[in-house]
Parts: structure tokens; C-alpha cells; sequence
């Protein structure tokens, strides 16, 4: 019963063509300069994943729900 | 035979040509010095690599350093990159433990760790080693080599590691003991003073002071957005135009950074950092095979790229070898997909052909490992199947068993259906871990495709390597017959030439015979694979081989040559040996036990132990066990011998080791018989004869005519061990042999036949003499020392029956100084029938005289007239103080 929708927030806005490599979250770009990558994910290890991306793209993580 | 140690891994990196001194930082790692460790750890682009390697660069301490990657989540991997690292500075240090970690059965990390602590704990140099790069672990065992290492830190050795995240040490212990120093994204930023230096005094570029705040506010002093921005603005005419739009814009700094920096370079050369963006290593050649571009010459390009500043490290000192700054690689990768998903679907395929043509060059330059990687990359099955396969020896063989374990297991099921080659690779790899279980299900699948499949010359040789691991699965289950069946079927189907498997088949028909108790042929095959293994360097088969040649030669009593042969297996196995080298140590431990000299068998069993218990689902730790009892009973703690062999029974019952059943109730009895408690024995044999299966044993003979005769019935032991009287013909004897001889001049002896009783054991001395045996004679007991003390009047082989009457002594005089319960509790015994024997041990457990006559089918009466007996004989008048008398005498037996 991992399977559940998280909401991330980072800084800066992340061009869309990046979708593909978190796990199809969805991306959206908001007025306050930050983006949120939002959407189901199958599990711990999944969410995991897009986690480790972001670190390794440097991208300044905000928050995650 | 394992993969090589890339000397790029080991590199130092060289200070870029422009680079901005950061004393501060500088001074903070100097500091760091006085803990145990430093820790770097920052996000991507931060400068952790520049700015170790330009205190490298300063420090007068020698430096070792080790750039990690995902090839380091195998803990012995990494054990072998840090000492080949340090083996830089210090090269004659854990070259035993490298050695045997390179092996194609490497030593647990936990062990191999302990000892290059040691090791380094010996060096009198101080150095510093440099883990960068941490992050890209994630293997739990690696964590846990880190971690001990930490708290075990040599004292002259300063770690450093760099990462992405913090890596899973215990770090709040280490900084409340002042063993840590950290440098992170706070301190790594560019302070606005150093942004302008990097500008201006380094990049020569004409930028305001306000378009330099504001560029420092956008990038908040990250160094690669800093850096990226300075490449930029190199081509620009007007820095602060690019600043305004820079600030301006709400994108991700290094999304728009980077576009900026490629659109400076020409189209040639942006494709060629596209292209080879997918390589975690650069060459000159490399880069040819991949890129492919005529006008574009690898090697010129790297160097073009590095003068230019673009993010490009290089490996060696002669820059041969490059590998981009990841965080930059990560972007081109990035960009290289959109682009082949965004154009066309001919395009999309541009990735996985620029990964198989890496595979191909990395093939054709024997780098098997990588070869692999690239051909899973590129989902190339067939391409890595063929790698995994190799020219005979797969690459599990070749030290990357859970490289090639993981990617079989992301494969999915449709995939692998149709593929009989990686279904055996799989059933292959997983047998050499250890793991049988899902072995068949494999071997299955690809046995169903290959039947549809025409019997090519190709088909034929797998059909025979499924046979051969099919054997392999047999012999975990000591199945002989199952061995000779699919061994018989291997060497018919296998290809003349494929002589790894070939050998290993021969090997396993081998251990058949052996099983089979047919040793001369199980010597004839194990010296054939012997021969050849040796030769292609399969070492796992040439130690198989000569563990069970040494088995042979010590059952047959040539303890001298079975002696060699173990000896011979811990020097090829090295000085920290696989877990398999475990018998070859158990081996000497039996042998120096046999001659007496204990503290050698202690010392060799300690060792075999420890390895043995790295042995999973093996009976081998109850082995040892076993050896243990006996040799604590010889050093006269039978207590805590009983206790193990109790647990030991406890063990073999659970997992159902049943083939060392008979052993472990042998050891029993002989102890229970030696300490006297022979109703004990008794009930222990008849639960044992009970048990359908273990009656039939050797072993249950010899316990049988043991306690036959310590029950002094001597007529009826001679009986059991009659059949003996023919080893007087053997040419050699089995330890089971020699002990039944010596049963049986004991019966002899005891039945008023000294003079038959004599010859023989004069016999068994003769034969023994040459191999040294000792404790065979001494364990046995009386009349051991009488018939020593006569063959020695007799002038048979004197000297030698001299040194064992000595060892008699010594044994015997220790716990044979028989104190007056035992002697008396002898005494009563042999008063008490068995029958007696039988009711004291139900009036012990409480049963009134009527429940005891049901119990035995015999009359009340009868009960009542044993009682009598059994009072009169133990001189009691009451059935508790029977029993109170006879729990004193040892004569219950209480579980």
C-alpha cells in the first residue's frame, strides 16, 4: 500500500522536457519561481528515485507532501 | 582471471588550469587533519572534487584517493580499489588480502576489512585517503565496511570522503567525539569576493559591479552555475545584457546555463558532446567509435575541451582517458535523449546505438566489465548475453557476479523466455552464490526453447551446460546417482572446446565416484580436472579437486599426503582463503588431532571454523562442531562437549543435514561410554537404532560393539566386530577400519584371547607406524596400554609403540584417574541387569510397580522382584532413595 501521490517542490523553473525522468510526475511551473513535480508514484523505492535526480541535478529541493 | 583495477579509478585529479585559490578552505582542511575524518558533502556543482584536489595539491602528506562508482557497491570491490589505491604509496601492504579478494570466490568483506585494517594499522607512513564521489553507493554491505573502518581507523591514516548526501556513518557520535570535520555547501560557496575573482582576474572578463551582485544573488555562489555563467559570457559583447537576462529568467539555472555554454561551441562539437555523453570514460579511440565523425578527432577534441574549460577531468598523466564533471554529463545525457525522443523514431534509436558501439570498442580492448555495461545499457540482450557468456569463462567468473545477477533480475520474464542462454547464465550465477533454489525453474525455460530449436552445434553445447549445472544442483543433495546421470549427459552434449565447463564436468563426475565410494576412479577424474583447470586457471575447480583428493588420501590413512594436498589448497586458495578453503583447514585440524599435537588442531580448526560458517545451507558448520566436541572431550571439558554435540544434533535436525546424523550420534556415544554414563549410551543407541536410516551406518556398528563392551558383554561384541579379521589383508585401512580393529582386539583381549588380541594389534601397529597415528590408539582406552607395553617387550615397532603408550599416559592420567563414584558406579552396573537397569529408569520417572509391569508386559510379581534386586545391589531400602543412589552413580539418564 505504498502506492500514493506526492507533491515535491523545487526551486528555479525546470524546462517540461525534463518529465520523462521523474518517474512521469507531472510538472508545473508557479508564479513564485518554484516547480512542483506532482503525481502518483508505485512505491518507496520510486519516490526514492526521484529524489536521488534531484540531488544529483542540484536542484534546491523545497518540500515534498 | 578477476576484472582488472582501472588505474583511472585511482587517479588523482589535476587541478584545472584556472582555478581560484581558496585559502580559507584550504585552512579548514589543514585543520581537519587533527580528526579522524573530513567529510566534503554538498549538492552537485559545489566544487567537493576541485577543491580536495587542490589541497592535495598543497598538502605534504602522500594521498591515495579512489573515484568511486556504481562498480564499488560490491563490497570487494571496494576493498580492492582502496588497497590498490593505497598500494600507490605503500605497495607492499594487503597484498595477501588483495590477492584473495581478487579471487574468483573473494573472502566476506567483514573478514577481508579486519585485515586491511590490521595491515594498515602496521604502515609507519601518514597518508590520507580520499573516498570521492561516496554517493553513488548504495549497497548496504560497503555502508557497513565504512562504517567499521571509521571506528577502526589506523592511526596514522586521515580519511576524506566527498559526496552528494551524508553518508550513512554515525556521524553525530564522530562529532561529539571530535572525530569529524565538515565542509559543506555553506562554507563551498563562492563568497562575492571570490565570484569577482573568478571573473575578473581569472576569466579576464569586464563585468559591473552590479551585474556581478546580481549574478551572485541568482546562482547564490554556486560554483557551477558561477562557472557555467563565465564560459557564457567569454563569447558575449555585452556581459551585462546576458546578466539581465540571466536574473531575469525564473529557469533552472543549469537548464539555461548550459544551453548557453553549447550554443557557443560549433554543431560538431556539440554532437560530439552529445554522443559521448552516455561514456562514464573518454578516450581518443573511444570517442572515435562512438562519435564517428571523420572531421573530428577524438583525442584533440578532449584536449580542445579541457583547454576550453568544459567541464572534462582528465584520468591519467598522460590524458589518455577523461570522464566529464557528472553534474555537466548529466545534462548532455538529458539533452541527448530529448533530442532523440523529440525528432524522429530512427533518432530514438541514436542512444542505443552509441551504447553498443561503446560495447563494441570496449570488447575489442578486452574491458569485459564495461563491454557488459554498455551492452545493458543499450538493452542489447543478445550482445550481453554473449558477454556474460565470454569465450568460455563467464563474467561471473570473472569477479562481476552481481553486476551480471542484477541486471539478469531487472530482465523480465518475456525477455528471458526466449532466450536459453541467459536462463542458463542465471541458473549459473545464481548456483555460484550459493542460491539453488530457482536453479531449475531456469535450466527449464531454456531447455523448452532449445527442444524447438534445431540441434546445432551451438544448441548441443547448451544442452550440456544445463546438464552440467544440473549436476552441480545433484551434488548439493549428495545425490550421486542424479550426478553420474547428468554428468554422462554433459560430456556427450558439451563442445570439445568449451573447456571451463568441460573441466568442471569432470570435476563433479569426480565427486560422483567419490560419493560412490569408488575412490580410484574418483582420483582418476579429480587429477584429470585437476590438470586442466589448473592450466585455464579455473580455480574454484582445482581447489574442489584437491579437497577431495585430500579426503581420499586421509581415509585411506595417508595422513602425510593428505596432510600435502591441504597444505597445497591453502597456498593456491592465499593467504586469506574463500569460504570453500574451510575443509582444507578441518583437514589439517583432523590430521594434527590424529598425531596428537592439539594445540595445532585447535589452531587449524579455529580457522576452518570461521570460514566454514560463511558457508550457507552447508552441514559443514555441524562438522566443525563436531570436531570441536572431540577435541574438548581431549582436553577434558566433556561437559561442554556434550552441550555442542547436543546442539550440534539440534542443528542438523532443524535444516535437515541428515547426512551427518550418524556422526554427530557416534561422537556422543564414544563420549558417554568414555565418561561412563553407559545407560545413558544405551538409550542414546537404541533412540538412534530406532531412527530407520542411521542403523545401517558404519558408525552405529562401532557404537554398538563400544558399548557392548563397556557393558562387558564380550562375547556378543565379538561377535558384531568379527567380520574385521579380514583388514589383516587390506592394504590400507579406513579410519572406520582401524577403529573397528582395535574394537575387536579389545574383544579379543576381554573374552580370554590376548595372544589373537595381541597379534592383531601388533599388526594394526605395524601398519600404522609410517603415518604417524596416535589418538586412534590412545581414545580407545584399555586395554590399549597392555597390549602397547607387550608389543613393546616384543620388540614391535618399539619406539613408536613407545610414544603412543606415552600419550596414553598423559590422556589417561588426567580424567583416568577414575574417582570413586565412577569406579563404584562401574561396579553396580555391572551388578544391574539390563533389565534393572531398564526399571530404576522408570521408577525414576515417578511409575508406580503396576503402571511399570504394563509398560514392560511383564507381571507384577516380576516388578516387585527386580525392585529387590535393584535395592539389595544399590544397598538401599526405599525406591527414592533408589533413585537418589543412582542419580549419584550417574546411572539415570537425565536429559
Amino acid at each position: 500500500m505504498d502506492r500514493s501521490n506526492y507533491i515535491i517542490r523545487v526551486r528555479g523553473h525546470l524546462d517540461e522536457q525534463w518529465s520523462g525522468w521523474f518517474q512521469g510526475m507531472r510538472i508545473s511551473l508557479e508564479d513564485d519561481g518554484t516547480t512542483v513535480l506532482s503525481g502518483y508514484l508505485e512505491d518507496q523505492a520510486a519516490l526514492f528515485g526521484v529524489l536521488k535526480k534531484i540531488r544529483d541535478l542540484g536542484l534546491p529541493l523545497l518540500s515534498i507532501d | 582471471m578477476s576484472s582488472p583495477v582501472l588505474a583511472t579509478k585511482l587517479f588523482i585529479p589535476p587541478l584545472p588550469p584556472k582555478v581560484l585559490k581558496r585559502p580559507r578552505l584550504m585552512e579548514r582542511m589543514n585543520e581537519g587533519l587533527h580528526r579522524k575524518v573530513t567529510l566534503v558533502s554538498a549538492a552537485a556543482g559545489f566544487g567537493k572534487t576541485t577543491l580536495i584536489s587542490e589541497w592535495v595539491a598543497e598538502t605534504e602528506l602522500p594521498v591515495a584517493w579512489v573515484s568511486l562508482d556504481e562498480e564499488h557497491n560490491d563490497p570487494s570491490r571496494f576493498l580492492v580499489y582502496l588497497i590498490s589505491a593505497v598500494q600507490k604509496l605503500a605497495p607492499d601492504t594487503c597484498t595477501g588480502v588483495l590477492h584473495s579478494l581478487m579471487s574468483p570466490q573473494p573472502p566476506p568483506a567483514d573478514t577481508a576489512v579486519t585485515v586491511v585494517i590490521n595491515e594498515l594499522s602496521q604502515l609507519s607512513l601518514r597518508f590520507v585517503l580520499v573516498l570521492d564521489d561516496y554517493h553513488v553507493l548504495n549497497a548496504l554491505p560497503v555502508d557497513r565496511v565504512l562504517t567499521f573502518l571509521v571506528e577502526n581507523l589506523p592511526p596514522r591514516l586521515h580519511l576524506v570522503i566527498a559526496s552528494r548526501e551524508d553518508p550513512p556513518l554515525p556521524l553525530p557520535r564522530l562529532r561529539a567525539k571530535g572525530q569529524l570535520a565538515e565542509i559543506r555547501a555553506a562554507e563551498l560557496r563562492f563568497l562575492p569576493g571570490e565570484a569577482v575573482e573568478l571573473f575578473t582576474t581569472l576569466m579576464g572578463l569586464r563585468i559591473s559591479e552590479n551585474g556581478m551582485k546580481a549574478l551572485s544573488a541568482r546562482t547564490e555562489g554556486w560554483i557551477a552555475g558561477l562557472q557555467l555563467a563565465a564560459i557564457s559570457l567569454q563569447g558575449s559583447q555585452d556581459p551585462d545584457q546576458f546578466v539581465r537576462a540571466f536574473t531575469g529568467s525564473n529557469r533552472y539555472i543549469l537548464d539555461y546555463l548550459v544551453e548557453e555554454v553549447l550554443l557557443q561551441q560549433s554543431e560538431e562539437i556539440q554532437e560530439f558532446l552529445l554522443q559521448t555523453s552516455i561514456l562514464d570514460r573518454l578516450c581518443g579511440p573511444l570517442c572515435d567509435a562512438v562519435y564517428g565523425n571523420a572531421n573530428i578527432k577524438g583525442r584533440d577534441t578532449l584536449l580542445y575541451l579541457e583547454r576550453s574549460n568544459l567541464f572534462i577531468v582528465p584520468l591519467d598523466d598522460q590524458r589518455l582517458w577523461f570522464r566529464y564533471h557528472h553534474l555537466f554529463a548529466e545534462f548532455l545525457q538529458q539533452r541527448l535523449l530529448n533530442k532523440a525522443g523529440s525528432i524522429s523514431l530512427e533518432e530514438k534509436g541514436i542512444v542505443k546505438t552509441l551504447h553498443v558501439r561503446a560495447s563494441e570498442w570496449f570488447e575489442q580492448n578486452n574491458y569485459d566489465l564495461e563491454a557488459f555495461q554498455h551492452a545493458a545499457a543499450a538493452m542489447d540482450i543478445d550482445r550481453a548475453a554473449g558477454l556474460i557468456e565470454g569465450k568460455g569463462m563467464p563474467l561471473h567468473l570473472r569477479g562481476a557476479v552481481y553486476p551480471v545477477l542484477n541486471w539478469l533480475e531487472s530482465l523480465s520474464g518475456k525477455i528471458l523466455k526466449n532466450r536459453p542462454v541467459l536462463n542458463i547464465m542465471h541458473a549459473s550465477a545464481l548456483l555460484y552464490v550459493g542460491k539453488t533454489g530457482g536453479v531449475e525453474e531456469k535450466l527449464r525455460m531454456a531447455e523448452e526453447v532449445l527442444r524447438q530449436e534445431e540441434q546445432s552445434e551451438r544448441n548441443r553445447d547448451l544442452i550440456g551446460h544445463i546438464a552440467t549445472i544440473r549436476a552441480s544442483l545433484a551434488l548439493s543433495r549428495h545425490d550421486s546417482e542424479g550426478i553420474f546421470l547428468q554428468t554422462r549427459r554433459a560430456l556427450e552434449y558439451l563442445h570439445q572446446e568449451n573447456i571451463p565447463v568441460r573441466t568442471a564436468t569432470t570435476w563433479l563426475l569426480g565427486y560422483a565416484y567419490h560419493l560412490s565410494q569408488d575412490y580410484d576412479k574418483a582420483l582418476e577424474h579429480y587429477n584429470q580436472a585437476v590438470l586442466v583447470s589448473e592450466k585455464i586457471g579455473h580455480f574454484i575447480v582445482t581447489i574442489s579437486c584437491y579437497l577431495g583428493i585430500g579426503e581420499i588420501q586421509e581415509l585411506k590413512g595417508r595422513l602425510r599426503k593428505a596432510k600435502g594436498t591441504y597444505v597445497k589448497i591453502l597456498d593456491i586458495a592465499g593467504e586469506y582463503p574463500m569460504p570453500v578453503a574451510a575443509e582444507a583447514y578441518m583437514g589439517l585440524a583432523r590430521i594434527s588431532y590424529e598425531w596428537n599435537d592439539l594445540s595445532a588442531a585447535e589452531e587449524y580448526a579455529t580457522a576452518g571454523t570461521e570460514l566454514a560458517q560463511q558457508l550457507e545451507n552447508t552441514d559443514r558448520p555441524v562438522a566443525c562442531d563436531v570436531f570441536w566436541a572431540r577435541l574438548m572431550c581431549a582436553k577434558g571439558d566433556s561437559t561442554a562437549a556434550l552441550s555442542l554435540l547436543r546442539e550440534a544434533r539440534e542443528t542438523a535436525r532443524e535444516k535437515g543435514f541428515s547426512r551427518i546424523l550418524p556422526e554427530i550420534v557416534q561422537a556422543r556415544i564414544e563420549l558417554l561410554v568414555r565418561e561412563k554414563q553407559i545407560s545413558r549410551a544405551a538409550t542414546l543407541f537404541d533412540e538412534a537404532l530406532a531412527d530407520e536410516g542411521l542403523a545401517t551406518e558404519a558408525h552405529l556398528l562401532l557404537c554398538s560393539t563400544r558399548l557392548l563392551l563397556a557393558q562387558r558383554q564380550f562375547s556378543q561384541a565379538l561377535e558384531k566386530v568379527n567380520h574385521y579379521c579380514s583388514v589383516m589383508e587390506k592394504s590400507f585401512l579406513s579410519k572406520e577400519e582401524l577403529q573397528g580393529a582395535l574394537l575387536l582386539s579389545a574383544a579379543l583381549y576381554a573374552s580370554g584371547k590376548p595372544e589373537e588380541a595381541q597379534d592383531l594389534f601388533n599388526h594394526l601397529l605395524i601398519h600404522c607406524e609410517a603415518e604417524g597415528f596416535i589418538r586412534s590408539f590412545v581414545d580407545q582406552g584399555q586395554p590399549a596400554d597392555a597390549l602397547l607395553s607387550k608389543a613393546i617387550a616384543q620388540g614391535i615397532t618399539p619406539q613408536y609403540a613407545e610414544k603412543v603408550l606415552l600419550a596414553f599416559h598423559e590422556v589417561w592420567q588426567t580424567d583416568g584417574a577414575v574417582d570413586s563414584v565412577t569406579e563404584e558406579s562401574m561396579k553396580t552396573l555391572d551388578q544391574l541387569s539390563p533389565r534393572e537397569l531398564e526399571v530404576l529408569a522408570l521408577v525414576a520417572r515417578g511409575l508406580s510397580n503396576t503402571e511399570i509391569s504394563e509398560k514392560l508386559f511383564i507381571s507384577l510379581s516380576t516388578v516387585k522382584g527386580h525392585n529387590r534386586q535393584i535395592f539389595e545391589k544399590l544397598q538401599v531400602n526405599r525406591r527414592t532413595e533408589a533413585v537418589a543412589k543412582a542419580r549419584e552413580l550417574g546411572l539415570l539418564y537425565t536429559e
